[in-house]
């Protein structure tokens, strides 16, 4: 089995059995895992933070970003909307003329299809289910894949942003009260994973009942295969992957925790505050910030307690309907005036001072950047090694568009944060004139491990002088 | 100057008629695939599988748990905590009309003021009522006949009612409880589907991609089965489980029901082989129950027969999970179904079976697009609350008006003109009908599914009307038509203005040459709907200026068609969709992508045969699905 790159990759298969196997005997694996997983130089893990609608970005009559940081590479001021990152400055990159090119079908929905997966019409896997497949191919949760109202009935996928097979999507768990009970299992939980397996925190227990339908499943799968003679084999291909995920996480094998973070975080009675909303407000605009809140915590927990090493948050859907003038003690707030995501993001020509929608849409953008910074802040409250989880981390900031008014794909507002365990040189502003974004996936792909030089439809061997 | 390309291209977007359809050289529309079951296929094929799971039947609530039970949809269904039900036993029907009067209801005597009707059910010797009460305490008296005032013997709690007797009292407190179980639903905490961009259904063959989430849902279901179905193991086996003979034969009939096809002897020995080789019986029917709940076998339904056809067996699930999203039934599966008149027949049982509501309520709730009814925000500040009954009402208005059409020989017209409705009392209250249930003239001002509150509000904004969304409703969902999206710098909606109407403010799309391209086809039409703010309500102004609901429905039958039609009514846009080419022709293309879940263009001549039956029925809803059964989309499937 070879990877994008043409090189050999570990069979998932192989590193299965030989878990499998190890469970049985009770021996401790980690020698069997790829060498890139906790290789000194290598991100130990990839957050990926989604948000709707883009930035004010150059506006049509050529007044300048609100976002873009400006300055030369190392000595650079942040924009009104990048202004919470101030305290994480030394601590990110900024890009100048990342590209995403054309898209085939529209701004928001082409943009989104583009996003992670680089390629037109979301023709490809997205780069964080890349790398679930291959860094995180031993991880209990290959890919963590959470959503704050983004995953409504009616949504269609071009909503989503995770690509898992060229053209489909699937859809992120909206309810962080049913990802914590499907993560560390537990008194609250129904199904899930069978408890907390006491002091390996998110370690699931062994199930002797789940692992034999596991067994039956796999043999079902084979016999369809063979019955239905070529019908259908890409999607067994995924189903068998994902059949084995779930296997391996009822083998009671290892875990990948942060030893320092997992104490911190109590992995043993993991706690998300999730008391401010019930099954009836998961989609009140007034609840979206504590919802996000909450899965931005899950999505640390479980990393920190050795569950997963790549998550994707993704904040509402593009084009979004989120009345943010609702979200209680921000300077958004406004209970007589109903200010959505994609009606702010569409302000006019100019930066106007006194319009309604550009006004907000700053706070809005403000607001975003303000919860990826809280994901930087909670990753850097986790001792892991010599420094914090932040260290050790890469953050991506994304949205489908620059502009939300334009539309233009250009120049995107995308942020790398965390050092990536020392891959990562950061504190810096690179300008690259103008060079895909599929660069930047390589790039990542590259900090966390796996060696690639291309990726997407428009890559040229990552963005120059970003990784150490 | 990439903007500049991208609005020239545009520009040329809605000017010209739209292409004709691609390949049409005698292929099926849908090829040889798998499909996976989306989540209510499999909800329902779980509950077909162990009926047991569905709850008790019933035909009234007196035959449920009357306290804290009610029967909706024939099964005792357990009452929400602000529900309340009120008893009063007598030997024998006390008068020509019982209510409860009380604080809640500002002590009404009569059910024409508004007191709360008692049903009388001689079976049980009792009168009874539920009705929502608030927190707090309430008081009440129990009248007959307008005349006679009693206190509720049944009830101890009581006050002195100031005229020497006493008042029953009740105390309400349900803030914070848990809502009711309900019914056993074991895809609770599945991931909801997804669908293509553009495709309204969520049955696209292709669509439903397995992760780790779907596989652990499934999981998840088969043990939430397992320990309710195996509480009693020898009831579900029907002989002594500890018996390998017994095993057998429970695999023997559950395995081909299952997976909807006869199965070998190899495949019933290796689900006997799992159950025997467990720790113990107990353990090794849990395995059997939650690996058949798992299994692929179970969960995609294969569509590759032979020689180009369906075999029996798919074509029997095609027909099933189609109209019922459940498994075939008995009788489905023993009929030969071969021959296109077999079909019909097949497929007038089906329709005419309860299980046909899954069908007729989710096509028409998603081809109007009406899913977000139940979770879009509405500004409370305009709007006051809007509760979930109301929303759960106005998608059930449409569901049951579309049923009842298909079920009673309704045409296309009765969909787009109908002067009646089928509504619940939020509904009714909102159209300002008397207060009620079930089937009801409608206010003058209304006519047909385009004036209902479900579609009117789907196409709205939290604080305001949409002309472009509705106007886009119709051009995309009712005809069928495709839109470019919108250029770079197109701008967003006009700022909410209390000067102005909805109208006015956006008469800049139509004004501005660079937006009138497309808009000229939504916008117009789009206009028509004023009338209706957005959560359905009529509106005879807008902030204080006059509505102008004047509706122009340009080029019904395609662009470039240079047709022209305006409209000063809903019921005129109706009649006008209903007399079209268009709008027959697109119906047929949305019945036909929700039944084989593909992407077929509206012109493609291959849905040319079915269209045909359909107006030769004089545009009959029932005839277009029969014709559907007929046709040999539903059985060819290319190599």
């Amino acid at each position: 089995m070879s990877g994008i790159d043409g090189r050999p990759r570990l069979s998932r298969r192989s590193a299965l059995q030989a878990l499998g196997a190890a469970a049985v005997t009770g021996g401790a694996l980690r020698w069997l895992r790829p060498d890139s997983a906790h290789a000194a130089g290598s991100a130990r893990r990839l957050f990926v933070f989604y948000h709707p609608d883009g930035i004010p970005g150059p506006s049509q009559s050529g007044d300048a970003s609100k976002w873009h940081p400006t300055g030369s590479e190392t000595n650079f001021q942040l924009a009104p909307c990048t202004s919470p990152l101030e305290g994480f400055k030394d601590r990110s990159v900024f890009f100048r003329g990342l590209s995403m090119g054309g898209t085939d079908s529209g701004s928001h929905p082409g943009g989104a299809k583009k996003l992670l997966t680089a390629v037109d019409g979301g023709n490809g896997e997205s780069i964080d289910q890349h790398l679930a497949r291959t860094v995180g191919a031993s991880s209990y949760w290959r890919h963590l894949y959470l959503g704050a109202q983004a995953a409504y009935a009616g949504a269609s996928g071009d909503k989503h942003i995770v690509y898992p097979a060229a053209g489909y999507t699937i859809p992120p768990e909206d309810d962080p009260r049913r990802a914590l009970r499907s993560l560390f299992g537990g008194a609250a939980g129904t199904g899930g994973t069978g408890g907390t397996g006491g002091s390996g925190g998110g370690a699931p227990a062994v199930d002797p009942v789940r692992r034999s339908v596991l067994d039956s499943v796999i043999a079902d799968l084979g016999a369809m295969r063979a019955r239905l003679g070529g019908v259908g084999q890409a999607r067994f291909d995924l189903h068998l992957e994902a059949v084995r995920e779930l296997e391996r996480r009822v083998g009671g094998g290892v875990t990948d925790e942060v030893p320092g973070a997992a104490a911190a975080a109590d992995c043993a009675n993991p706690a998300v505050d999730t008391s401010s909303f019930g099954d009836a407000e998961l989609y009140d605009p007034g609840r979206f910030p504590a919802i996000l809140k909450a899965q931005l915590d899950l999505a640390v927990l479980a990393s920190a307690c050795g569950l997963t090493r790549v998550s994707t948050i993704q904040a509402s859907v593009h084009t979004s309907e989120l009345v943010m003038s609702r979200f209680p003690g921000t300077p958004m707030f406004d209970p007589g005036f109903d200010m959505r995501s994609h009606q702010a993001s569409h302000y006019g020509a100019r930066h106007d001072p006194f319009s309604r929608e550009y006004s907000a849409f700053v706070q809005q953008s403000q607001w975003w950047t303000g919860q990826f910074a809280y994901l930087l802040e909670l990753l850097d409250s986790l001792p892991d090694g010599e420094g914090t989880m932040l260290d050790t981390s890469l953050c991506l900031m994304v949205t489908e568009v620059c502009d939300g008014n334009t539309h233009l794909h250009d120049d995107m507002p995308l942020v790398l944060a965390g050092g990536g365990n020392g891959s990562v040189r950061t504190g810096r502003l690179l300008d690259l004139g103008y060079r895909r974004h599929a660069d930047l996936w390589v790039s990542v792909a590259n900090a966390m491990g796996q060696p690639t030089s291309w990726f997407g439809d428009a890559s040229s061997g990552g963005v120059p002088g970003l990784l150490a | 100057m990439g903007a500049w390309l991208l609005m020239a291209a545009w520009l040329a977007g809605c000017d010209r008629a739209a292409t004709p359809a691609g390949s049409a050289d005698g292929a099926p529309v849908a090829a040889r695939r798998v499909r996976l079951l989306n989540r209510e296929e499999y909800r329902q094929t779980v509950l077909a599988l162990f009926p047991s799971l569905a709850g008790t039947a019933c035909e009234s609530a007196t035959d449920c748990a009357l306290a804290v039970q009610d029967c909706v949809d024939q099964t005792c269904t357990p009452d929400a905590c602000e529900v309340h039900t009120f008893v009063y036993p007598a030997a024998s029907a006390l008068g020509s009309e019982v209510v409860v009067a009380g604080s809640f209801n500002g002590w009404a005597g009569t059910a024409a003021a508004g007191g709360l009707r008692m049903t009388w059910s001689p079976e049980t010797g009792q009168y009874w009522a539920k009705t929502t009460l608030g927190d707090g305490t309430w008081e009440y008296k129990i009248v007959i006949d307008g005349a006679t005032w009693l206190q509720d013997t049944t009830n101890p709690a009581s006050r002195p009612d100031g005229f020497g007797g006493q008042n029953s009292v009740v105390v309400q407190a349900c803030d914070g409880a848990a809502p009711p179980s309900g019914a056993f639903d074991p895809t609770a905490g599945f991931l909801p589907d997804t669908r293509p961009e553009g495709f309204p259904f969520d049955t696209h063959a292709d669509a439903g991609v397995v992760n780790a989430v779907r596989v652990e849902g499934w999981l998840a279901a088969g043990e939430a089965v397992a320990d309710r179905v195996l509480q009693n193991p020898g009831a579900l086996l029907g002989c002594d489980p500890n018996q390998e003979a017994c095993v057998r034969g429970w695999l023997t009939e559950l395995l081909p029901r299952a997976f909807r096809r006869p199965v070998t002897t190899v495949e019933v020995e290796r689900y006997v082989v799992a159950v025997l080789g467990a720790a113990d019986r107990t353990e090794g029917l849990q395995v059997a129950v939650q690996g058949v709940l798992s299994s692929p076998e179970l969960l995609y339904r294969p569509e590759v027969g032979e020689g180009g056809r369906l075999n029996k067996w798919e074509t029997a699930s095609a027909l099933s999970y189609w109209l019922w999203s459940a498994p075939p039934d008995e009788a489905l599966t023993a009929a030969g179904l071969a021959e296109g008149a077999a079909r019909r027949a097949a497929a007038a049982r089906l329709l005419d079976d309860p299980r046909a509501d899954a069908f007729l309520g989710r096509f028409v709730s998603q081809w109007l697009g009406l899913e977000p009814v139940g979770i879009a925000d509405r500004s409370e500040a305009l709007y006051g609350p809007i509760d979930g009954a109301l929303r759960a009402q106005m998608v059930a208005e449409t569901e049951d008006v579309f049923a009842a059409l298909v079920r009673d020989g309704g045409t296309l017209r009765d969909l787009y003109t109908a002067d009646w409705t089928i509504a619940g009392p939020a509904v009714r209250a909102l159209y300002g009908l008397p207060s009620g249930d079930g089937r009801v003239t409608l206010p003058p001002e209304r006519a047909g599914v385009l004036s209902h509150a479900s579609l009117l509000f789907a196409t709205s904004h939290s604080d305001q009307s949409s002309p472009i969304r509705r106007g886009l409703m119709v051009r995309t969902r009712l005809l069928c038509e495709t839109f470019p999206a919108p250029p770079p710098t197109a701008g967003g909606v006009p700022d909410v203005d209390p000067t102005a109407t909805t109208r006015e403010r956006f008469a800049q799309h139509t004004d501005n040459p660079a937006c009138a391209s497309c808009h000229d086809y939504i916008d117009g039409l789009g206009f028509g709907f004023e009338h209706f703010d957005a959560v359905g309500a009529w509106r005879e102004t807008e902030n204080g200026a006059p509505i102008d609901a004047t509706g122009l429905l340009r080029d019904v039958e395609g662009r470039g068609t240079e047709t022209e039609a305006t409209f000063e009514s809903i019921a005129q846009l109706g009649a006008a969709l209903a007399a079209s080419e268009a709008a027959p022709r697109c119906l047929t293309a949305q019945v036909v992508r929700y039944a084989l879940g593909v992407e077929v263009a509206v012109d493609d001549p291959r849905l040319d045969g079915v269209v045909e039956a359909f107006a030769v029925s004089g545009y009959e809803l029932r005839a277009l699905l029969l014709a559907l059964a007929e046709s040999d989309l539903m059985v060819e499937r290319a190599p």
